[in-house]
């Protein structure tokens, strides 16, 4: 039984891995604001989540277990207010459907552009 | 006095929340548990609601869990399907509008939220029945069409709940 959960445990973190690495690689790959909008949305939704239901498997305590359930419910309430605040903030601020996201950094040492190879990106947050 | 006891499942709720978050179980966590969550709940009646919790939040808990389950199910399905978008660069990012045939407000409110859980669907905006929702993968300008796509499985889950606790506002 034992062998079992961690086995889901390590089935889900690998999902999650998974998710977070094609976020990056999204990120990096998509230069308009929604895209990467929706791009960024889907990090916490599929891998913040993942992570969460993998330690929920194998959770040593009941009370643990509950922790993360709470955990979980505030991460997906609190994700999607924040996702739909930021939409909703650049639709009202003007922002078109191809207007493409101003790089703040340009100039300066952490301007990611010139890195934006997919196998760099990966290796950032993955 | 009154109030308090009409919201003590809510009250219940939140001292069970306390008491989790705390790991003891003790007559004084408990004690302390529900006074924090009376002090809460008469805050946000009176300050941010500025109506009856119970009046607003009115779902069938049953339903909720089921509801749940949906939604972390549709979460995977759609994730996946936007993860291959997203490596084979096929994206098409467009605004779809539609109406919903739900009518209060705090279902409506689920619907939007759960659109925008899901990975490929953003809410951009919502008035009365209307939503404006940001497709990563708009592949119909039908709005019938992409309503049913998108809200599909919610919708069909939400509508018998407020048909059952018959609200008409």
């Amino acid at each position: 039984m034992n062998t079992l959960a961690q086995a889901v445990s390590t089935a889900f973190l690998v999902v999650s891995m998974f998710f977070f690495f094609v976020t990056t690689l999204g990120l990096f790959r998509f230069k308009t604001v929604y895209a990467r909008l929706h791009i960024a949305g889907k990090c916490l939704t599929g891998g913040a989540l993942s992570v969460i239901l993998a330690y929920l498997v194998v959770a040593p305590t009941p009370a643990a277990a509950f922790r993360l359930f709470i955990a979980m419910l505030l991460l997906l309430f609190t994700n999607a207010l924040g996702t739909h605040a930021i939409t909703r903030g650049s639709h009202h601020s003007g922002v078109e459907l191809n207007t493409l996201e101003e790089n703040s950094m340009a100039g300066t040492a952490f301007d990611p552009r010139p890195r934006m190879t997919p196998d760099a990106s990966g290796e950032g947050d993955a | 006095m009154q109030r308090i006891l009409n919201n003590a499942g809510f009250v219940f709720l939140l001292a069970v929340v306390w008491v989790i978050l705390n790991e003891n179980l003790s007559v004084l966590t408990i004690l302390g548990g529900v006074i924090v969550g009376i002090v809460a709940l008469y805050f946000t009646n009176r300050l941010v609601l500025k109506d009856d919790y119970q009046r607003i939040y009115r779902v069938r808990p049953l339903m909720l869990l089921g509801y749940s389950l949906v939604l972390v199910k549709e979460i995977y399905v759609a994730g996946f399907h936007a993860m291959v978008k997203i490596i084979t660069r096929k994206v098409n990012v467009n605004i779809v509008e539609f109406d919903t045939q739900l009518k209060d407000d705090f279902h409506i409110s689920l619907l939007a939220n759960s659109i925008t859980l899901t990975p490929g669907t953003v809410t951009m905006e919502k008035s009365g029945q209307h939503l404006k929702v940001i497709w990563i993968d708009a592949h119909t300008n039908d709005s019938a069409e992409a309503g049913r796509e998108i809200m599909g499985s919610f919708e069909r889950l939400l509508l018998p709940s407020e048909k059952r606790l018959g609200r008409h506002e």
